[in-house]
């Protein structure tokens, strides 16, 4: 039987994440793909195009709303064996809701496919990964994109057909949005920090982190030697006495690891330290360590990135 | 209207969580237990809607051990009326919490529920979504705020990149996101009367829910070791190894 | 259980809960905002006003007056955790005067006293001092100068105090006074007044005494010349003050024990945690026994010390004498907490005497409980002649 994929786009365009939700459902059968919601047209047309998609379903061009989605999920379940999605926000908010219509136990979040009934998932903020085996008959899934590594964006040639129209239960209506947002992410839930230390020498130094962290769509700390000296403000403190982070990246500028530090990021699952001491402790601590001047290594990066 | 709020016992976020050796689990014996924060954020929200006036009466619900008591006090101490402890020993899915929490829906006749998005001990996200499909409600998930208009919410949606919002029927269920408010502490006469507040106790079976788990768990480990750390010689390369073998940017 | 009369040493759930509340608050006062405090000085205005702000500074007053009503073993509870919180004495001292200091008030002062002065020391709108030793009496009470003397509806007063703790923030005072010559008095015991009155800096005048530590709650010499008191805020009868004062002792026995056992637990385990993450030798320091036995036994006299301070709480809240058991947990504790905080110095190494790794000043914080409000030798005289029934020997 084959496999679902609720696609996320956005401006036309789907997202990596459904491309690795692709790669995921790739494991578990032929892939179907729905792609509905505003800019639904264009979108399709590039999902059509991933390898490995046997069959592209359009639904409705209105803004995606969770209850006539779900029920749209359900109309089609009968055809599947599972169904997938992102385990982006709007992966999340609609295949629980397609879940428990079906009387299926959601699986949120996988980041490994063992086989057709059994998947991997992070529980406790990733502290801990649970291999859970399914009993229902039909598994309704979200995705960890960072899990699977995408297919690429071209390469296939589905067929496309409109979705039987679902009924929209009428429970909610979509009143606007605000997506575009310059502002930095929060320190405690970026997916990247970078942080500056003592090192830096004074707050107009920042700038040159800030310049890094406006291209990775990054958060910015500082370590307590930076806060003391008056570098920056005390609630970008990233330590045991400041804010505990755990981002898929921590990048450590001018930061010699003091074990006040360390406890604030040493959860984090990627660390990179650029320090120019190559005794500094934070090297002992750091993925991918570079030994180098600050001030000539991160205008570097920031060039290196915008390529 | 009368609002429900649902609340779980969880292992405490303070708790550095660690894996049984015998991969059965996580080690919850001796470990503090707190209300899921999220859980907390809603109960906050139920409570300035009862201070603005538009809710009346909060009731707040937990489905767990017989211990899940203590976060009903925590939540009646904030400001909830009365509590409900629908008591089961086992594990209960996101699916099972969903038909307890209709049947409690069904017994109380709310006009909102309010709950966390997500508990903070199996990461699901989920309850909240299965219980307004099970209602057939609309939902307002991952919500930064909620105001009552009419006979329906506005309920700001966190999504990806940015904001949404949505305007949802009542009743409805809206799903707390972090930044919906800032919970409050607890004051010292309030701990003390809502130790006089009620707890009703029911049982799944007197709700006629069958909780059976649908996920059986294999084996729960720990996330794989850092690799000891390498040294990069130059900005490139170091670009190139987070781009394409560490895959983070 | 087995037995008819078990013991039970658990904490209630309520108990609980008000740790994890008080915890909670407190929480929002990290290291790095103590360290502050005792650099610069300032009363930690914050704390106080956001304890009275969840009502916590009513904990044990009457619930009349807008308290809690709740026992000593309760409060106990609360300033041990707050002790403990990281706060150390700073925290402790800031509001320790205003959970217990106004009992006599509570239970010697009239419905309209109560109401009067109780209700805006729970609100936090006031803070009050304790003005009872003097530079030339040291802990013989019944010896104390300041005289207050009446002129028709009012007191005047005049004499000088010392080691009076927040006298430069407070807007009240509980003052201990003569009103009847020592001489003329009927007992050694009598003679003196209790007055809870307006701290009028027109005519007090406040010094403040530098000192080892805890420099955010200041501590100073108070000289009194011509303070006027109404006779409203006498607190019951004439001449029976010193009877009244001695009502709050034991309870201020408990909560500093309680506070100085907060302390020593905070000291052991800041030291436990650098001992598990300092490597030296290529091994956790924490791994070797000359380490982690001493901390060991620390924790073991803390934990005791602790014990006997719910003890005497528990005898206070149920109505029998305390004395013995509220002094011995004073000394037990203030000993314990001060070990404590040397032996988490001595764990620290070199960085113990750094400011920054806290455990020096907890060091020099240890030393009040020690000191104060009695010093060990005379709780060590009080128990060889109260409970074991040696002659008097001072």
């Amino acid at each position: 039987m084959a496999v679902l994929v609720l696609a996320d786009h956005k401006d036309g365009a789907l997202t990596q994440p459904t491309r690795s939700t692709v790669a995921a459902a790739r494991k578990l059968g032929d892939v179907h793909v729905l792609v509905a919601g505003e800019g639904a047209g264009a979108a399709a047309a590039a999902a059509a195009r991933l390898p490995g998609v046997a069959k592209l379903l359009t639904g409705s061009e209105a803004p995606a709303l969770a209850e006539p989605l779900a029920a749209q999920l359900v109309a089609l379940a009968p055809g599947y064996s599972h169904l997938l999605a992102p385990a982006s926000a709007a992966g999340r908010n609609v295949m629980p809701r397609a879940a428990a219509l079906l009387d299926v136990q959601v699986l949120s979040d996988v980041c490994g496919v063992v086989d057709a009934d059994t998947f991997i998932r992070p529980i406790y903020a990733g502290n801990a990964l649970a291999t859970v085996k399914s009993a229902d008959a039909k598994k309704v899934l979200t995705v960890r994109a960072t899990s699977f590594d995408p297919v690429p964006a071209e390469g296939g040639n589905a067929t496309v057909e409109a979705a039987p129209a679902a009924a929209d239960p009428g429970l909610s209506s979509f009143v606007g949005a605000e997506i575009v947002k310059s502002e930095r992410p929060e320190l405690t839930a970026a997916r990247i920090v970078i942080s500056g230390g003592r090192a830096m020498g004074s707050a107009e130094n920042f700038a040159i982190i800030e310049k890094v962290a406006d291209r990775l769509g990054a958060a910015v700390g500082a370590s307590r030697a930076a806060v003391d000296a008056g570098y920056a403000a005390n609630d970008m403190q990233v330590g045991q006495t400041g804010k505990i982070v755990a981002p898929e990246l921590y990048i450590a500028v001018g930061i010699s690891g003091a074990i006040q530090h360390l406890a604030g990021m040493k959860d984090s699952k990627v660390i990179v330290a650029i320090n120019k001491d190559e005794e500094a402790p934070i090297f002992q601590v750091a993925d991918y360590g570079l030994v180098a001047d600050l001030f000539k290594a991160v205008p570097e990066l920031e060039a290196e990135l915008a390529k | 209207m009368k609002v429900l709020v649902p609340v779980k016992r969880v292992v405490d976020y303070n708790v550095k969580v660690r894996v049984k050796a015998d991969g059965s689990g996580v080690e919850t014996a001796n470990v503090k237990m707190s209300m899921n924060p999220f859980d907390e954020i809603a109960v906050e929200e139920a409570v300035r809607l009862k201070e603005k006036g538009v809710a009346e009466e909060i009731v707040a619900v937990s489905c767990g051990p017989n211990a899940a008591q203590e976060q009903l006090r925590t939540a009646l101490a904030m400001g909830a009326d009365r509590g409900i402890l629908v008591e089961h020993d086992g594990v209960l899915e996101p699916l099972a919490v969903a038909k307890l929490l209709k049947a409690i829906v069904g017994r109380e006749g709310p006009a909102l529920v309010i709950l966390g998005k997500q508990a903070i001990d199996d990461d699901m996200s989920a309850t909240g979504q299965m219980l307004a499909a099970l209602l057939g409600w609309g939902q307002g998930t991952f919500a930064s705020r909620v105001e009552k208009e009419g006979d329906a919410l506005r309920v700001t949606r966190e999504v990806d990149g940015g904001l949404e919002t949505v305007s949802v029927k009542l009743p409805a269920i809206v799903t707390a996101d972090l930044r919906l408010n800032e919970p409050r502490y607890a004051s010292l006469p309030n701990i003390m009367k809502a130790r006089k507040k009620p707890i009703e106790t029911v049982k799944p079976a007197d709700l006629g829910v069958d909780v059976t788990p649908r996920l059986s768990v294999l084996k729960v480990e720990e996330p794989a070791k850092r690799q000891a750390g390498k040294k990069v010689g130059s900005v490139q390369e170091l670009v190139e190894k987070l781009r394409n073998e560490a895959k983070v940017i | 259980m087995k037995g008819d009369n078990v013991v039970d040493f658990a904490l209630t759930p309520q108990h609980e809960a008000l740790q994890e509340a008080i915890g909670r608050i407190c929480a929002d006062f990290g290291d790095e905002y103590w360290l502050m405090r005792d650099r610069q000085g300032g009363f930690p205005t914050e704390l106080h006003q956001a304890l009275a702000k969840g009502g916590w500074l009513g904990v044990c007053m009457p619930e009349d007056v807008g308290g809690t009503g709740l026992g000593i073993t309760e409060a106990a509870l609360m300033m041990q955790t707050i002790a403990q919180s990281g706060a150390g004495m700073s925290g402790a001292s800031a509001i320790h005067m205003n959970i217990f200091g106004l009992q006599p008030v509570v239970v010697f002062g009239t419905e309209e006293q109560k109401q009067r002065m109780l209700p805006p020391l729970i609100e936090g709108r006031e803070r009050a001092c304790f003005a009872v030793t003097e530079p030339n009496t040291g802990l013989d009470t019944t010896q104390l100068k300041t005289r207050a003397e009446r002129r028709g509806d009012r007191y005047v007063v005049h004499g000088q105090k010392v080691w009076i703790s927040t006298a430069q923030v407070a807007e009240k005072m509980l003052l201990l006074a003569r009103t009847t010559p020592a001489e003329q008095a009927r007992k050694r015991t009598e003679g003196l007044s209790l007055f809870y009155t307006n701290f009028d800096r027109s005519r007090i005048e406040v010094r403040e005494i530098e000192k080892m530590g805890r420099k955010a709650v200041d501590s100073n010499q108070v000289f009194i010349d011509g303070l006027e008191i109404p006779v409203e805020d006498r607190i019951g009868e004439e001449g029976q003050g010193f009877r009244y004062i001695l009502h709050g002792m034991n309870p201020e026995r408990i909560l500093i024990a309680a506070e100085a056992a907060g302390l020593g637990h905070l000291a052991v385990s800041r030291a436990a945690a650098y001992a598990k993450e300092r490597v030296v030798f290529g091994r956790p320091i924490g791994q070797n026994q000359a380490i982690q036995h001493p901390l060991a036994e620390c924790w073991m006299e803390l934990e005791a010390a602790r014990l006997m301070t719910m003890n005497a709480a528990w005898r206070y809240d149920s109505g029998l004498e305390c004395g013995a058991q509220a002094n011995a947990a004073k000394y037990l504790a203030a000993e314990a907490g001060f070990k404590a905080c040397q032996q988490a110095v001595m764990t620290h190494g070199g960085f113990g005497y750094a400011k920054e790794y806290h455990v020096e000043r907890y060091l020099r914080e240890s030393m009040i409980p020690r000191i104060a409000p009695i010093s060990p030798q005379l709780i060590l005289s009080f128990v060889a002649e109260r409970v074991l029934g040696l002659p008097k020997s001072y």
